[in-house]
């Protein structure tokens, strides 16, 4: 839920946050909450502001430019495609065939959704199907949340599975068509210092705090602070395994060049990649959507 | 209907449009001492379509089974092209029933209409044609989307 995601597969500094709120409050207060705004205001999309009030005033979001109300409204503008700003009343933006939001190529009620995506998620992690309405478990299953981008349309998913010692972990991914300015570097692997670099519009990968990349032996070098745990006793990190880069193999210009007549075409593939390198694992730095080591989102 | 097993070839299918039986000579013709024919296309229109036509089928059989009106030509927009060269824009009508044939995709029982522009020329005495064939469009009616994630390289200074 950033406009920086080189990668694609997210969690970032909003998806970290809204995690962390979501595991510190009070589930079963959250559903409550959720179920009740779902049902009596179904187009509705103040539950991003009101179900986890606390999240909003993290001191984190001042390093946002905008501020916690801009992200807010980054999400229900960008994400739910809804018309309005916060002063006034949000509303549905236009039916199909108009984009919703900055997704391209896809109408659909995002923030039904997301809503749903939540509370069911909260659902699994109290063990409480959707009509049951009593306290659920008293231990509920921690959430972690992930942002895939660049698929067809929009979905939520939540998985659920046990953990040792009688845990349970449930994982909402959400994965998303492409959105407009999105990108996606050909390398894990970072070498700029900053996520944002003056005079480029995309977001790069970086080596800002919590980037680590593993060594392998025999040859390959490691990058991640010495003081840091080993890349194995990280309490969180999200490893991608690839090539180390990934090169364009045909740039096609031309889908229309002479032959014989009479011969069978082959479909053109539009862009064919070849993966080069490696295989890395790389762990990317929080502002280019990975996590850091400790989980915590600091101001 | 064209069967996927049994193909038709550039001369069946030149007479399936032409109501003719001079595909095997068209053909011939296209191999070698093909600047008689590109003249014929200059100035024969239903040559020039017929050849478009049987040309096309070719590939497009592998992958659809034909669909009534199969084939319309813009005679608006057809004919001599260039100072040795014939064209014709043409629309093909099939519907996605071939699996596996079309970079692997399950038949996935589509109509689709297919728009292009054939333009046939010598080379070294041989037809050559260059097909602009609207593959987004074809794409969109399969489905198919373009991942609008544009691949960026991860070095800033390598951006340019």
């Amino acid at each position: 839920m950033t406009d920086a995601m080189p990668y694609h597969l997210e969690k970032g500094p909003t998806l970290g946050l809204i995690e962390t709120y979501l595991n510190r409050a009070d589930k079963r207060g959250v559903l409550k909450a959720l179920r009740a705004l779902e049902a009596d205001d179904p187009d509705g999309v103040g539950w991003l502001e009101t179900v986890l009030p606390e999240l909003w005033d993290d001191e984190a979001f001042k390093k946002a430019p905008t501020g916690a109300r801009g992200m807010r409204e980054h999400i229900i503008k960008h994400w739910f495609g809804y018309d309005g700003t916060s002063g006034g009343p949000w509303t549905p933006g236009r039916p199909a065939p108009a984009r919703t939001g900055n997704w391209i190529g896809y109408h659909g009620d995002v923030n039904r959704i997301v809503r749903r995506t939540f509370r069911w998620g909260l659902e699994v992690a109290l063990g409480l199907m959707p009509d049951e309405d009593r306290p659920g478990r008293a231990d509920p299953a921690a959430i972690e949340l992930f942002w895939v981008c660049g698929v067809h349309w929009f979905e939520g998913w939540v998985v659920q599975r046990p953990t040792p010692h009688g845990g349970r972990l449930v994982t909402i991914i959400f994965v998303t068509p492409a959105h407009e300015g999105a990108t996606v570097a050909s390398s894990p692997l970072a070498t700029s210092p900053t996520t944002r670099v003056a005079g480029l519009p995309n977001a790069v990968p970086s080596t800002e705090d919590h980037y680590e990349q593993v060594a392998f032996p025999p040859a390959a070098a490691a990058a991640g602070p010495p003081a840091r745990p080993r890349a194995v006793d990280r309490p969180y990190a999200t490893w991608v395994v690839t090539h180390e880069r990934h090169n364009r193999l045909f740039p096609l210009k031309n889908n229309a060049l002479g032959a014989a007549v009479g011969l069978p075409l082959a479909p053109p593939t539009l862009a064919d990649y070849e993966g080069v390198g490696g295989p890395v694992v790389v762990s990317p730095s929080m502002p280019a959507g990975g996590v850091t080591y400790d989980g915590w989102i600091r101001p | 209907m064209s069967d996927p097993d049994t193909p038709m070839t550039f001369a069946d299918r030149y007479n399936q449009r032409s109501a003719t039986d001079e595909g095997e000579a068209i053909f011939e013709q296209t191999q070698s001492g093909a600047a008689d024919l590109v003249e014929r296309l200059r100035t024969e229109f239903r040559v020039l379509d017929a050849v478009a036509f049987a040309d096309m089928m070719v590939s497009l059989q592998q992958w659809f089974s034909d669909r009534s009106p199969i084939w319309d030509v813009d005679e608006q927009t057809s004919g001599p092209a260039g100072s040795g060269g014939a064209g014709v824009e043409w629309t093909y009508r099939g519907t996605h029933t071939q699996t596996g044939t079309f970079n692997g995709l399950p038949a996935t029982g589509r109509d689709v209409e297919v728009h292009g522009y054939s333009a046939f020329t010598v080379v070294e005495s041989r037809l050559d044609v260059r097909r602009y064939i609207d593959w987004a469009g074809l794409y969109a009616q399969l489905g198919l989307v373009v991942n609008w994630r544009v691949p960026i390289l991860a070095d800033p200074g390598d951006q340019g």
